[in-house]
């Protein structure tokens, strides 16, 4: 016990004398080589330290960041869906746009029909027939034989019709046929759906002028239809020296898989139509 | 058995996805008989006497929403019911290949049934344009859709069945 109280005191005195010979030698210069052998011993483990201290740091630092970010990134997310949501809005504003333009041109073109805007519903569950679906009825004052038409051209008529509701069959359902002539020969014919092939005018006498790209117009005749709408244009013409009419097949002005909103003429009466 | 209000309400949602809904994904111009093939798929698993009330009920809700004669898609689908559900079917119910195969069978009988049932009743029929185009497209069409609808109705029968 002894011997370890005298070792611990005398290296207390030790120190207590270096310190004191520091205190008197450092102002003076004598320490000065001191000082560099121990700074130059000491660098590399400070520099290691240092270098250990400053990853930690780093470590520490990205995991407060951490917190921040994500509550950034939750941010920007939801601005990004904002922003998705808000463009799908504006491209269907748009299309809704262009389709309402569309027929805003129709009524500019022809002001003597009174006609009323509908929207496309849904189409006949059977890919054999043609019909379309709108949104209007007898409420709206629809009635069966009222002809459907778009910008574009004639798309049918309305062949069954309920309070909120109507059913138009297309001009291209095998059952549609309609009184029409070739606008710059005025040869007439009668244009037949033919279902996904198009549209086939037929019994035009085969002394007709008929040529590829000429329009196709809705004649009159039969009172079915009103009077030159357009129906479409010819891509091709058969003749057949044994047969007494000419077969021309018609490409329709209209879209049918994209109709979306249409126009259904009112103030036309058929005479007596049946469907 | 099957929930009635449930059948109901599931044929119903069929009728209005083949009608509002699919058109718009329509490839080729041409939608999957949707109707057809929940039928055949429940008369596959079930039986004729399970699939018919099905292809009465969700006949009758495509023939309402149909321009055609009324009952043409009741009747398809009833007959399309009855020959899918026969016994020698049931033989293959694990058959990988027996969805593809009953529904390109179902669709051409459907097809060809429906189209003499609108010439019966004096509708204009093409009929070379109308097999060549629609029928035999839809074949290939519903194959595609068939399993998805077989895998759903099967998994719908498991459930119901084990309730009882």
């Amino acid at each position: 016990m002894s011997v370890l109280r005298n070792r611990s005191l005398t290296l207390v005195s030790l120190l207590v004398a270096a310190l004191l010979a520091g205190m008197v030698l450092h102002p003076t210069g004598y320490l000065r080589p001191v000082e560099d052998a121990v700074f130059t011993m000491l660098a590399p483990l400070q520099y290691s330290f240092q270098w250990i201290s400053a990853r930690f740091a780093g470590w520490a630092q990205t995991l407060r960041d951490l917190r921040t970010l994500q509550a950034r990134v939750q941010n920007l997310e939801e601005t990004v869906d904002r922003l998705m949501i808000e463009n799908v809005r504006l491209r269907e504003a748009e299309i809704e746009r262009a389709n309402l333009r569309e027929q805003l041109q129709f009524k500019l073109a022809n002001p003597t029909y009174e006609s009323l805007g509908a929207e496309v519903i849904g189409h006949d569950p059977s890919n054999l027939l043609h019909y379309l679906i709108i949104d209007r009825g007898t409420n709206d004052g629809l009635a069966v034989g009222m002809p459907v038409v778009t910008a574009r051209g004639l798309v049918g008529r309305i062949t069954s019709v309920y309070p909120q509701s109507a059913r138009v069959m297309l001009l291209t359902d095998p059952a549609s046929s309609v009184n029409a002539l070739i606008q710059s020969s005025r040869a007439t014919g009668v244009v037949q759906g033919q279902g996904r092939r198009g549209l086939t005018m037929r019994f035009v006498e085969q002394s007709e002028q008929v040529e590829v790209g000429d329009i196709v117009l809705t004649s009159g005749l039969g009172g079915n239809f009103p009077k030159r709408l357009v129906i479409g244009q010819v891509t091709a013409v058969k003749r057949n020296d044994v047969e007494m009419f000419l077969e021309v097949e018609v490409q329709s002005a209209v879209h049918f898989d994209r109709i979306e909103m249409v126009q259904v003429i009112q103030s036309f009466t058929p005479i007596d139509y049946a469907p | 058995m099957i929930n009635p209000y449930l059948a109901s309400l599931l044929l119903l949602t069929i009728a209005m996805l083949q009608t509002s809904a699919l058109p718009r994904f329509s490839p080729w111009g041409i939608v999957p008989d949707l109707m057809l093939l929940v039928v055949v798929s429940w008369s596959l698993l079930r039986g004729a006497r399970a699939g018919i009330p099905w292809a009465l009920g969700g006949g009758l809700m495509l023939d309402l929403l149909s321009g055609g004669p009324f009952g043409a898609a009741t009747i398809s689908l009833a007959l399309s019911s009855v020959i899918m559900g026969r016994e020698e079917f049931n033989l293959f119910r694990d058959s990988l290949w027996l969805p593809l195969f009953a529904s390109s069978l179902a669709t051409a009988i459907y097809g060809g049934l429906y189209l003499v049932i609108l010439r019966v009743s004096g509708r204009p029929v093409q009929w070379g344009p109308s097999l060549l185009q629609v029928v035999i497209p839809c074949m290939v069409l519903n194959a595609l859709v068939m399993y998805p609808t077989f895998w759903a109705m099967r998994w719908l029968h498991r459930r119901t069945l084990s309730v009882g």
